[in-house]
């Protein structure tokens, strides 16, 4: 039922159109920022992260189910794609 | 739901903002954290001035409003930072105001932010679906109970649940020295923010206080970790699966690919049932709410309710054929 009021909503006024564009511009510039942040900037310094993983994976254990855990082989390991590592998309 | 993949954000970083629409009472301040471009439904961080007052109101969205800090009279009711409110819609809220101002995180679910005066509830408003928590005071952390599940140490409070589509609001914590060494990714948005603390993901670095989130389906994150432990507030918009791996260069098609593999796998009847031919998957439990999309589903489920003897209306305007 509660679907029909949500269709019963009265057209947005120019008011409120112009002030949604304000947001998603706003929302724009900032999905932009993060990309380059999270997907340039930071590459470097998350290998060297993935790298540690790897290892914790291969000593301490990668946690399947809340604690119990598995030692992960070396050649288990995934390669590096030859591709950029995105992690924002 | 068209939102940016939004993450990391932090709220801190940015000034708050006088929500100036019309309806809307002077002393609305807020900040932006996501919004569907399409919809308008989003996710603000709100200041409500010392002194805001609101007149009882409905919404044609489903809203939900969550207490950091400061204190709000809804009706006769004083809720401090903890209360929680899921106000679906059409449902008329009281008069609310705040004394000494009130910090919340705000959500309209459906479209963007509104108004309308009205102490009465709109026709078709489904009431029983109101909730009001005091989070805080009245609601004991517990272990989540999935499989499989986050390591000892987050546990949850569970706020809403949709039975229909499994997506739920609820609040989290991490204790302090809290890790998790797996990559997870799920099948549907996830959506968060830190009401306090910091914690790390291996993609993304550290998110303190004030940081917030909104994650498509099927993009990866963790290892995870919190020196001094988090709150946080979240949500998913369907069923919160962890799929697990350790694989941190797939993207989210590699990953809604091994998603539908597992699938396949652990459910081979559902599966071999979803590609057989000639029929729809009706749902009787939810016969009512049942949205078809072609000319051609809506006959062949229409007449999935006459065999199963399923009470629907005729208010469509397709022919049909009827069992006799």
């Amino acid at each position: 039922m509660s679907k029909k009021i949500l269709q019963n909503k009265p057209p947005r006024s120019e008011e409120v159109e112009k002030w949604l564009a304000e947001q998603v511009a706003e929302q724009n510039t900032r999905y932009e920022q993060i990309c380059r942040e999270m997907n340039d900037e930071l590459e470097d310094r998350r290998e060297q992260w993935y790298r540690e993983f790897e290892e914790r994976i291969q000593t301490t254990g990668f946690y399947w189910h809340a604690d119990n855990k598995k030692i992960i082989k070396p050649e288990q390991i995934y390669p590096k794609p030859n591709r950029k590592n995105k992690v924002v998309y | 739901m068209a939102r940016k993949h939004i993450e990391p954000f932090v709220d801190r970083d940015i000034h708050f903002k006088k929500l100036e629409l019309k309806g809307i009472p002077g002393g609305y301040n807020y900040k932006m954290l996501s919004i569907d471009e399409d919809t308008g439904a989003c996710t603000m961080t709100v200041q409500w001035d010392a002194g805001y007052r609101q007149p009882p109101s409905v919404a044609y969205s489903d809203v939900e409003i969550f207490i950091m800090d400061g204190a709000l009279k809804v009706g006769d009711r004083v809720w401090a930072k903890g209360g929680y409110f899921f106000v679906p819609r059409g449902v008329s809220l009281p008069a609310f105001s705040t004394e000494k101002g009130c910090f919340a995180l705000v959500m309209y679910n459906d479209t963007e932010p509104h108004i309308v005066e009205s102490d009465q509830d709109m026709d078709g408003a489904e009431r029983e679906g109101l909730i009001q928590l005091a989070t805080y005071d009245d609601m004991s952390w517990q272990m989540p109970t999935l499989f499989p599940q986050t390591a000892t140490g987050c546990l949850l409070k569970l706020l809403h649940f949709d039975e229909k589509t499994h997506a739920m609001t609820f609040l989290y914590t991490m204790t302090p020295g809290f890790k998790q060494d797996n990559i997870s990714y799920h099948d549907c948005a996830e959506e968060a923010y830190h009401v306090w603390g910091t914690s790390w993901m291996m993609q993304f670095g550290n998110l303190p206080t004030g940081g917030y989130f909104w994650r498509p389906a099927y993009v990866n994150h963790g290892a995870f970790a919190s020196d001094h432990g988090i709150l946080g507030f979240g949500r998913t918009d369907g069923d919160l699966h962890n799929h697990f791996h350790w694989n941190p260069y797939s993207n989210p098609a590699e990953n809604a690919d091994r998603a539908a593999a597992r699938l396949i796998r652990q459910k081979p009847e559902l599966n071999k049932w979803m590609w057989t031919k000639d029929h729809n998957h009706f749902d009787f439990e939810y016969a009512a709410a049942y949205t078809a999309e072609s000319e051609d589903e809506r006959v062949h489920i229409h007449e999935a309710m006459h065999a199963m003897g399923v009470e629907h209306d005729h208010d469509h305007d397709h022919h049909h054929h009827h069992h006799d």
